[in-house]
Protein backbone atom coordinates (compact mmCIF):
# COMPACT_ATOMS: atom_id res chain seq x y z
CA UNK A 1 0.00 0.00 0.00
CA UNK A 2 1.47 2.82 -1.05
CA UNK A 3 0.20 6.87 -0.20
CA UNK A 4 2.08 9.52 -1.16
CA UNK A 5 0.98 13.11 -0.34
CA UNK A 6 0.36 15.04 -3.15
CA UNK A 7 0.61 19.07 -2.44
CA UNK A 8 -2.84 19.15 -1.14
CA UNK A 9 -4.55 22.07 -3.16
CA UNK A 10 -5.12 25.11 -0.75
CA UNK A 11 -8.65 25.53 -0.26
CA UNK A 12 -8.57 29.12 0.55
CA UNK A 13 -6.44 30.39 -2.93
CA UNK A 14 -9.33 29.13 -4.91
CA UNK A 15 -11.91 31.02 -2.65
CA UNK A 16 -9.60 34.04 -3.02
CA UNK A 17 -10.06 33.46 -6.61
CA UNK A 18 -13.38 33.19 -6.86
CA UNK A 19 -15.07 35.21 -4.20
CA UNK A 20 -18.37 33.48 -4.11
CA UNK A 21 -17.35 30.85 -1.36
CA UNK A 22 -16.99 28.11 -4.15
CA UNK A 23 -14.15 26.57 -4.87
CA UNK A 24 -13.34 25.47 -8.19
CA UNK A 25 -11.01 22.75 -7.78
CA UNK A 26 -8.57 21.94 -11.28
CA UNK A 27 -6.69 18.79 -10.95
CA UNK A 28 -3.07 19.24 -10.78
CA UNK A 29 -1.35 18.27 -13.73
CA UNK A 30 2.03 16.50 -13.35
CA UNK A 31 3.95 14.13 -15.30
CA UNK A 32 2.41 11.27 -14.04
CA UNK A 33 -1.48 12.15 -14.44
CA UNK A 34 -2.46 15.45 -16.30
CA UNK A 35 -6.55 15.15 -15.95
CA UNK A 36 -8.46 17.97 -17.16
CA UNK A 37 -11.44 17.35 -14.94
CA UNK A 38 -12.55 19.64 -11.85
CA UNK A 39 -15.57 19.80 -9.42
CA UNK A 40 -16.30 22.76 -7.42
CA UNK A 41 -16.02 22.43 -3.37
CA UNK A 42 -18.28 23.83 -1.04
CA UNK A 43 -15.98 23.90 2.15
CA UNK A 44 -18.25 23.08 5.33
CA UNK A 45 -18.26 27.33 6.33
CA UNK A 46 -19.49 27.53 2.57
CA UNK A 47 -22.67 25.36 3.56
CA UNK A 48 -22.92 26.33 7.18
CA UNK A 49 -22.01 23.62 9.08
CA UNK A 50 -22.57 24.68 12.76
CA UNK A 51 -18.40 23.96 14.40
CA UNK A 52 -20.50 23.97 17.71
CA UNK A 53 -22.10 20.15 17.31
CA UNK A 54 -18.72 18.80 17.15
CA UNK A 55 -18.39 19.71 21.01
CA UNK A 56 -20.13 18.73 24.15
CA UNK A 57 -21.48 20.85 26.85
CA UNK A 58 -18.02 21.05 28.42
CA UNK A 59 -16.61 22.36 25.69
CA UNK A 60 -14.88 18.45 24.60
CA UNK A 61 -14.63 17.43 21.56
CA UNK A 62 -16.58 14.98 21.26
CA UNK A 63 -14.71 13.10 18.54
CA UNK A 64 -11.18 14.24 18.44
CA UNK A 65 -9.92 13.51 15.07
CA UNK A 66 -7.32 10.94 13.78
CA UNK A 67 -5.51 10.75 10.49
CA UNK A 68 -3.90 7.53 8.19
CA UNK A 69 -2.79 7.19 4.92
CA UNK A 70 -5.79 6.29 2.58
CA UNK A 71 -6.19 2.79 1.10
CA UNK A 72 -9.46 2.61 -0.32
CA UNK A 73 -12.51 5.22 -1.87
CA UNK A 74 -15.87 3.84 -0.88
CA UNK A 75 -19.08 5.44 -2.26
CA UNK A 76 -22.86 5.91 -0.75
CA UNK A 77 -25.97 7.19 -1.26
CA UNK A 78 -27.01 9.09 1.57
CA UNK A 79 -31.13 7.38 1.19
CA UNK A 80 -31.88 10.19 3.66
CA UNK A 81 -35.25 10.31 2.14
CA UNK A 82 -35.15 14.21 2.83
CA UNK A 83 -37.53 16.35 0.14
CA UNK A 84 -35.64 19.57 0.77
CA UNK A 85 -34.99 21.10 -2.31
CA UNK A 86 -31.78 23.13 -0.82
CA UNK A 87 -29.29 20.19 -0.91
CA UNK A 88 -27.00 21.99 1.54
CA UNK A 89 -30.06 22.18 4.03
CA UNK A 90 -29.83 18.11 3.36
CA UNK A 91 -26.47 18.13 4.35
CA UNK A 92 -27.05 20.16 6.98
CA UNK A 93 -29.43 18.03 8.42
CA UNK A 94 -27.37 14.93 7.63
CA UNK A 95 -24.46 16.65 9.73
CA UNK A 96 -26.98 17.09 12.70
CA UNK A 97 -27.97 13.80 12.79
CA UNK A 98 -25.11 12.04 12.03
CA UNK A 99 -23.10 14.35 14.58
CA UNK A 100 -25.54 13.39 17.43
CA UNK A 101 -24.30 9.89 17.00
CA UNK A 102 -20.31 9.84 15.67
CA UNK A 103 -19.29 13.06 16.90
CA UNK A 104 -19.30 14.69 13.33
CA UNK A 105 -20.31 14.01 9.36
CA UNK A 106 -20.33 10.59 9.08
CA UNK A 107 -18.66 10.99 5.22
CA UNK A 108 -15.81 12.85 4.00
CA UNK A 109 -17.43 14.13 0.63
CA UNK A 110 -21.36 14.44 -0.04
CA UNK A 111 -22.13 15.25 -3.97
CA UNK A 112 -25.33 16.98 -4.63
CA UNK A 113 -27.40 16.13 -7.64
CA UNK A 114 -25.85 19.04 -9.50
CA UNK A 115 -22.61 17.86 -9.14
CA UNK A 116 -21.49 20.37 -6.04
CA UNK A 117 -19.15 18.37 -3.82
CA UNK A 118 -19.15 19.13 -0.16
CA UNK A 119 -16.56 19.08 2.73
CA UNK A 120 -17.69 16.24 4.98
CA UNK A 121 -15.98 15.55 8.19
CA UNK A 122 -13.99 18.15 9.85
CA UNK A 123 -9.85 17.37 9.37
CA UNK A 124 -8.37 20.00 10.54
CA UNK A 125 -7.64 23.83 9.70
CA UNK A 126 -5.14 23.42 7.15
CA UNK A 127 -8.00 24.09 4.76
CA UNK A 128 -7.45 20.91 2.71
CA UNK A 129 -11.19 18.99 2.69
CA UNK A 130 -11.09 15.86 3.99
CA UNK A 131 -7.31 15.52 4.65
CA UNK A 132 -4.38 16.89 7.27
CA UNK A 133 -1.48 19.13 5.70
CA UNK A 134 0.20 15.86 5.47
CA UNK A 135 -2.10 14.27 3.30
CA UNK A 136 -3.28 11.49 5.59
CA UNK A 137 -6.92 11.30 5.82
CA UNK A 138 -9.90 11.54 8.76
CA UNK A 139 -11.02 8.54 9.59
CA UNK A 140 -14.76 9.37 9.23
CA UNK A 141 -17.89 6.77 9.66
CA UNK A 142 -19.92 5.19 6.76
CA UNK A 143 -18.57 1.53 7.15
CA UNK A 144 -18.34 -0.39 10.40
CA UNK A 145 -15.04 -1.56 11.12
CA UNK A 146 -13.20 -0.45 8.33
CA UNK A 147 -13.22 3.53 8.44
CA UNK A 148 -9.82 4.72 8.96
CA UNK A 149 -7.69 4.47 5.63
CA UNK A 150 -11.10 4.84 3.84
CA UNK A 151 -12.24 8.01 1.93
CA UNK A 152 -16.44 7.61 1.79
CA UNK A 153 -18.11 10.08 -0.56
CA UNK A 154 -21.98 9.99 -0.40
CA UNK A 155 -24.40 11.02 -2.82
CA UNK A 156 -27.67 13.10 -2.19
CA UNK A 157 -30.20 10.92 -2.59
CA UNK A 158 -32.08 7.77 -2.72
CA UNK A 159 -30.70 5.14 -6.25
CA UNK A 160 -31.66 1.74 -5.01
CA UNK A 161 -33.69 1.78 -8.79
CA UNK A 162 -32.40 4.67 -10.54
CA UNK A 163 -29.34 5.94 -11.82
CA UNK A 164 -27.94 9.34 -10.24
CA UNK A 165 -28.51 12.21 -11.68
CA UNK A 166 -25.95 12.71 -14.65
CA UNK A 167 -23.89 15.95 -12.97
CA UNK A 168 -23.75 13.84 -9.54
CA UNK A 169 -22.14 10.96 -11.60
CA UNK A 170 -19.31 13.28 -13.08
CA UNK A 171 -18.46 14.84 -10.12
CA UNK A 172 -18.37 11.84 -8.52
CA UNK A 173 -15.87 10.21 -10.87
CA UNK A 174 -13.46 13.82 -11.22
CA UNK A 175 -13.37 13.69 -7.59
CA UNK A 176 -12.30 10.20 -7.49
CA UNK A 177 -9.86 11.02 -9.80
CA UNK A 178 -9.02 13.66 -8.02
CA UNK A 179 -8.08 11.33 -4.85
CA UNK A 180 -6.50 8.33 -6.95
CA UNK A 181 -4.19 10.90 -8.26
CA UNK A 182 -3.07 12.59 -4.68
CA UNK A 183 -2.87 9.12 -3.15
CA UNK A 184 -1.47 7.18 -6.23
CA UNK A 185 -4.25 4.59 -6.00
CA UNK A 186 -4.97 2.22 -9.36
CA UNK A 187 -8.52 3.34 -10.22
CA UNK A 188 -9.28 -0.87 -11.60
CA UNK A 189 -7.09 -2.30 -8.77
CA UNK A 190 -7.48 -4.26 -5.09
CA UNK A 191 -5.73 -3.65 -2.31
CA UNK A 192 -5.14 -5.84 1.17
CA UNK A 193 -6.97 -3.44 3.22
CA UNK A 194 -5.31 -3.55 6.81
CA UNK A 195 -7.68 -1.14 9.53
CA UNK A 196 -4.74 0.65 11.07
CA UNK A 197 -6.32 0.81 14.21
CA UNK A 198 -7.78 -2.79 14.74
CA UNK A 199 -5.14 -4.91 12.44
CA UNK A 200 -8.54 -6.73 10.56
CA UNK A 201 -7.50 -6.61 6.90
CA UNK A 202 -9.45 -8.00 4.04
CA UNK A 203 -8.93 -7.84 0.24
CA UNK A 204 -11.33 -4.95 -1.22
CA UNK A 205 -11.55 -2.86 -4.36
CA UNK A 206 -9.62 0.74 -4.31
CA UNK A 207 -12.63 2.18 -5.68
CA UNK A 208 -15.81 0.59 -4.76
CA UNK A 209 -19.32 1.38 -2.97
CA UNK A 210 -20.17 0.39 1.30
CA UNK A 211 -21.85 -2.97 -0.58
CA UNK A 212 -18.32 -4.08 -1.18
CA UNK A 213 -17.60 -3.73 2.15
CA UNK A 214 -20.58 -4.99 3.95
CA UNK A 215 -24.47 -6.30 3.62
CA UNK A 216 -26.34 -3.20 2.35
CA UNK A 217 -27.94 -1.91 -0.65
CA UNK A 218 -25.86 1.00 -0.81
CA UNK A 219 -24.93 2.58 -2.98
CA UNK A 220 -27.71 1.13 -5.06
CA UNK A 221 -26.88 1.17 -8.70
CA UNK A 222 -23.80 2.80 -8.68
CA UNK A 223 -22.79 -0.57 -7.34
CA UNK A 224 -23.14 -2.23 -10.41
CA UNK A 225 -21.71 0.95 -12.08
CA UNK A 226 -18.83 0.32 -10.15
CA UNK A 227 -16.48 -1.19 -13.15
CA UNK A 228 -17.73 1.32 -15.80
CA UNK A 229 -17.04 4.26 -12.87
CA UNK A 230 -13.53 2.83 -12.36
CA UNK A 231 -12.89 3.10 -16.22
CA UNK A 232 -13.73 6.54 -16.46
CA UNK A 233 -11.85 7.10 -13.34
CA UNK A 234 -8.65 5.87 -15.31
CA UNK A 235 -9.86 7.37 -18.60
CA UNK A 236 -9.52 11.23 -16.92
CA UNK A 237 -5.95 9.77 -15.35
CA UNK A 238 -4.59 8.04 -18.62
CA UNK B 1 -23.03 -23.15 5.43
CA UNK B 2 -20.85 -25.21 3.85
CA UNK B 3 -19.36 -28.42 5.60
CA UNK B 4 -17.11 -29.97 3.02
CA UNK B 5 -13.08 -29.11 3.73
CA UNK B 6 -10.20 -29.25 1.45
CA UNK B 7 -6.48 -28.92 1.59
CA UNK B 8 -6.20 -24.87 0.64
CA UNK B 9 -6.67 -22.20 2.94
CA UNK B 10 -3.98 -24.11 4.81
CA UNK B 11 -2.89 -21.08 6.77
CA UNK B 12 -4.61 -18.21 5.40
CA UNK B 13 -4.86 -16.06 9.40
CA UNK B 14 -5.71 -17.60 12.80
CA UNK B 15 -9.00 -16.43 12.07
CA UNK B 16 -9.52 -18.50 9.54
CA UNK B 17 -8.18 -21.39 11.15
CA UNK B 18 -10.50 -20.96 14.22
CA UNK B 19 -13.61 -20.63 11.44
CA UNK B 20 -11.92 -24.09 10.00
CA UNK B 21 -11.78 -25.67 12.83
CA UNK B 22 -15.25 -25.06 13.66
CA UNK B 23 -16.44 -26.58 10.54
CA UNK B 24 -14.47 -30.00 10.97
CA UNK B 25 -17.00 -30.79 13.36
CA UNK B 26 -19.48 -33.46 11.04
CA UNK B 27 -17.31 -33.06 8.41
CA UNK B 28 -15.58 -35.44 5.98
CA UNK B 29 -12.10 -36.33 7.66
CA UNK B 30 -10.67 -37.73 4.44
CA UNK B 31 -8.93 -34.30 3.95
CA UNK B 32 -8.35 -32.45 7.42
CA UNK B 33 -7.60 -29.00 6.35
CA UNK B 34 -9.41 -25.66 7.10
CA UNK B 35 -11.97 -24.76 4.93
CA UNK B 36 -11.90 -21.94 2.79
CA UNK B 37 -14.37 -19.46 4.31
CA UNK B 38 -14.13 -16.53 2.35
CA UNK B 39 -16.11 -17.62 -1.30
CA UNK B 40 -19.61 -19.08 -0.75
CA UNK B 41 -21.11 -19.27 -4.02
CA UNK B 42 -20.88 -22.94 -4.77
CA UNK B 43 -18.97 -25.89 -2.78
CA UNK B 44 -15.43 -26.06 -2.60
CA UNK B 45 -15.77 -29.22 -3.76
CA UNK B 46 -17.61 -28.36 -6.89
CA UNK B 47 -15.66 -27.86 -9.58
CA UNK B 48 -17.77 -27.60 -12.89
CA UNK B 49 -15.81 -26.69 -16.27
CA UNK B 50 -16.19 -22.61 -16.25
CA UNK B 51 -15.57 -21.01 -20.16
CA UNK B 52 -16.00 -17.31 -21.06
CA UNK B 53 -19.25 -16.31 -21.52
CA UNK B 54 -20.50 -18.72 -18.75
CA UNK B 55 -23.15 -17.39 -16.05
CA UNK B 56 -24.11 -18.18 -12.67
CA UNK B 57 -22.73 -18.80 -9.13
CA UNK B 58 -19.32 -21.15 -10.52
CA UNK B 59 -18.50 -18.11 -12.05
CA UNK B 60 -19.06 -15.90 -9.22
CA UNK B 61 -16.91 -18.47 -7.32
CA UNK B 62 -14.46 -17.87 -9.65
CA UNK B 63 -14.54 -14.38 -8.94
CA UNK B 64 -14.29 -14.10 -5.49
CA UNK B 65 -11.48 -16.71 -5.45
CA UNK B 66 -9.36 -14.58 -7.53
CA UNK B 67 -10.40 -11.38 -5.13
CA UNK B 68 -9.45 -13.19 -1.77
CA UNK B 69 -6.51 -15.74 -2.81
CA UNK B 70 -5.03 -14.04 -6.19
CA UNK B 71 -2.09 -11.27 -6.74
CA UNK B 72 -4.21 -10.73 -9.62
CA UNK B 73 -3.81 -6.70 -8.85
CA UNK B 74 -7.52 -5.54 -10.21
CA UNK B 75 -10.92 -6.20 -8.62
CA UNK B 76 -13.32 -8.87 -10.43
CA UNK B 77 -17.06 -7.62 -9.95
CA UNK B 78 -18.54 -11.41 -8.19
CA UNK B 79 -21.60 -11.06 -10.82
CA UNK B 80 -21.73 -14.48 -11.94
CA UNK B 81 -20.90 -13.35 -15.65
CA UNK B 82 -17.57 -14.35 -17.38
CA UNK B 83 -16.78 -11.03 -19.48
CA UNK B 84 -13.43 -9.53 -20.24
CA UNK B 85 -12.34 -8.28 -17.31
CA UNK B 86 -13.01 -12.26 -15.37
CA UNK B 87 -10.92 -13.44 -18.45
CA UNK B 88 -7.95 -11.06 -18.06
CA UNK B 89 -8.32 -12.26 -14.04
CA UNK B 90 -8.23 -16.05 -15.50
CA UNK B 91 -5.30 -15.71 -17.84
CA UNK B 92 -3.42 -14.15 -15.03
CA UNK B 93 -3.93 -16.98 -12.84
CA UNK B 94 -2.95 -19.77 -15.65
CA UNK B 95 -0.26 -17.85 -16.94
CA UNK B 96 1.57 -17.23 -12.84
CA UNK B 97 0.29 -20.72 -11.76
CA UNK B 98 1.33 -22.36 -15.17
CA UNK B 99 -1.75 -24.67 -14.94
CA UNK B 100 -2.12 -27.59 -17.50
CA UNK B 101 -3.47 -26.20 -21.10
CA UNK B 102 -1.81 -23.30 -20.32
CA UNK B 103 -3.74 -19.60 -20.54
CA UNK B 104 -7.17 -20.91 -22.02
CA UNK B 105 -9.52 -19.16 -20.34
CA UNK B 106 -11.27 -22.59 -19.29
CA UNK B 107 -11.32 -23.36 -15.99
CA UNK B 108 -10.59 -26.76 -15.30
CA UNK B 109 -9.36 -28.79 -12.23
CA UNK B 110 -5.69 -27.46 -12.76
CA UNK B 111 -7.23 -23.78 -12.74
CA UNK B 112 -9.68 -24.62 -10.09
CA UNK B 113 -6.84 -26.04 -7.59
CA UNK B 114 -4.54 -23.09 -8.27
CA UNK B 115 -7.75 -20.63 -7.16
CA UNK B 116 -7.85 -22.12 -4.00
CA UNK B 117 -4.22 -22.86 -3.36
CA UNK B 118 -2.61 -20.26 -5.49
CA UNK B 119 1.58 -21.01 -5.82
CA UNK B 120 3.62 -18.43 -3.41
CA UNK B 121 4.35 -16.02 -6.15
CA UNK B 122 0.62 -15.85 -7.22
CA UNK B 123 -0.85 -15.63 -3.95
CA UNK B 124 -2.90 -12.55 -2.94
CA UNK B 125 0.26 -12.02 -0.24
CA UNK B 126 2.14 -11.10 -2.79
CA UNK B 127 0.29 -8.17 -4.37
Amino acid sequence: MTSRPVSPLPRRAFLTALGAGAASIALAGTASAAPTASYTLLSRADWGADETLRFGTGGTELWPSEYYPVQTLTVHHTDDGSSDPDPAAVVRAIYRTDAAEYGDMGYNYLIDKAGLVYEGRWSGTDGTPAHDASGRMVTGAHVQGYNSGNIGIALLGTFTTTPPPSAARTALVQLLADLAARHTLAPLGKVVYVNPVSGVSRPAPIIGGHRHWAATDCPGTLYTAMPSIRDEVAALLA
Amino acid sequence: MRTFVHRSALVRSTAVLAVGAALLIGAPTANASAAEANCNYIDDAARPTVNPGSTGNAVSQVQCLINFYSAYPNWLEEDGSYGARTLAGVYWVQTCNETVGGADGIVGPSTWSRLYAPKDACAISAL
